[in-house]
């Protein structure tokens, strides 16, 4: 599957990063495709464009704060998952999306 | 400032509460000079763990703060010789990750963020997981959080 993510946290610097290490480890393990944009301390980084949000099949937001110019992602499903459920089993949360999408289709 | 200072790994610490451990850091940190207050660092770092716990898994917590108490952005690694309580609805902990990080609203001196967040990204990585949490050679762990702070991921 093709995944796009948003990882944001109130201090910008622990937690979004090791959201972020978390989903592109999990995606590159399961043979996914995953785009993480960090919305942290240094800013957006890794932005998602529009074409990256058109080739995308679901955003998975893991953000415990509101998200920075979030009109981008208006017409795309998405998914909102915790902070400390990506950390600690983003495998798990992949898969479970994936099962959720393929059934819908 | 390094971030990185041998001087703030800590592997064989017998403290009895979460309190114990961060009021430890917190002195030490004060005797280098790189935070103002004691009492003001250890405020501002519950305060943090209530807007949400820094508990991850295994034991680890990763407490941290970004406040301008802070003078210069430390990383420390504590490792307790036993498990003490971390917020009430987690498991207790004996590794504790600590980011203590400077307030900048300037853009040209936010290197010091990208090498706390590279830091934390590392945490995710097996093989520097490895190193924090079994090794017991300071200079091993000094240099694999060098590794990170010199822009190698692991």
């Amino acid at each position: 599957m093709n995944f796009i993510a948003i990882a944001a946290c109130p201090t910008g610097v622990a937690h979004t990063f090791m959201v972020k290490a978390a989903f592109e480890k999990a995606a590159q393990q399961l043979g996914h495709s995953m785009k993480v944009e960090t919305q942290g301390a240094t800013g957006l980084e890794n932005k998602l464009t529009a074409e990256d949000v058109k080739n995308a099949d679901v955003l998975i937001l893991s953000v415990e704060v509101s998200v920075i110019e979030e009109e981008r992602f208006k017409d795309i499903p998405k998914v909102n998952i915790p902070q400390k459920t990506a950390i600690k089993s983003p495998k798990r949360v992949l898969t479970q999306i994936e099962e959720k999408f393929n059934a819908r289709k | 400032m390094n971030i990185v200072d041998e001087s703030f790994i800590y592997l064989n610490e017998d403290l009895n509460s979460r309190e114990a451990i961060l009021k430890k850091i917190g002195k030490d940190l004060k005797k280098k000079n790189r935070i103002e207050s004691v009492e003001t660092f250890y405020q501002d770092v519950l305060s943090r763990e209530d807007e949400m716990t820094t508990y991850m898994d295994n034991g680890i917590a990763i407490p941290h703060c970004k406040t301008d108490n802070i003078l210069d952005s430390t990383v420390v690694l504590l490792r307790n010789n036993k498990k003490v309580d971390w917020n009430d609805e987690d498991e207790p902990t004996d590794l504790v990750f600590l980011l203590s990080i400077k307030n900048t609203n300037q853009k040209d001196d936010q290197s010091h963020l990208q090498v706390l967040s590279r830091l934390a990204q590392n945490l995710m990585d097996d093989d520097f997981m490895e190193i924090i949490r079994h090794e017991n050679d300071i200079e091993t762990i000094y240099k694999a959080l060098k590794k990170v702070e010199g822009g190698e991921a692991s």
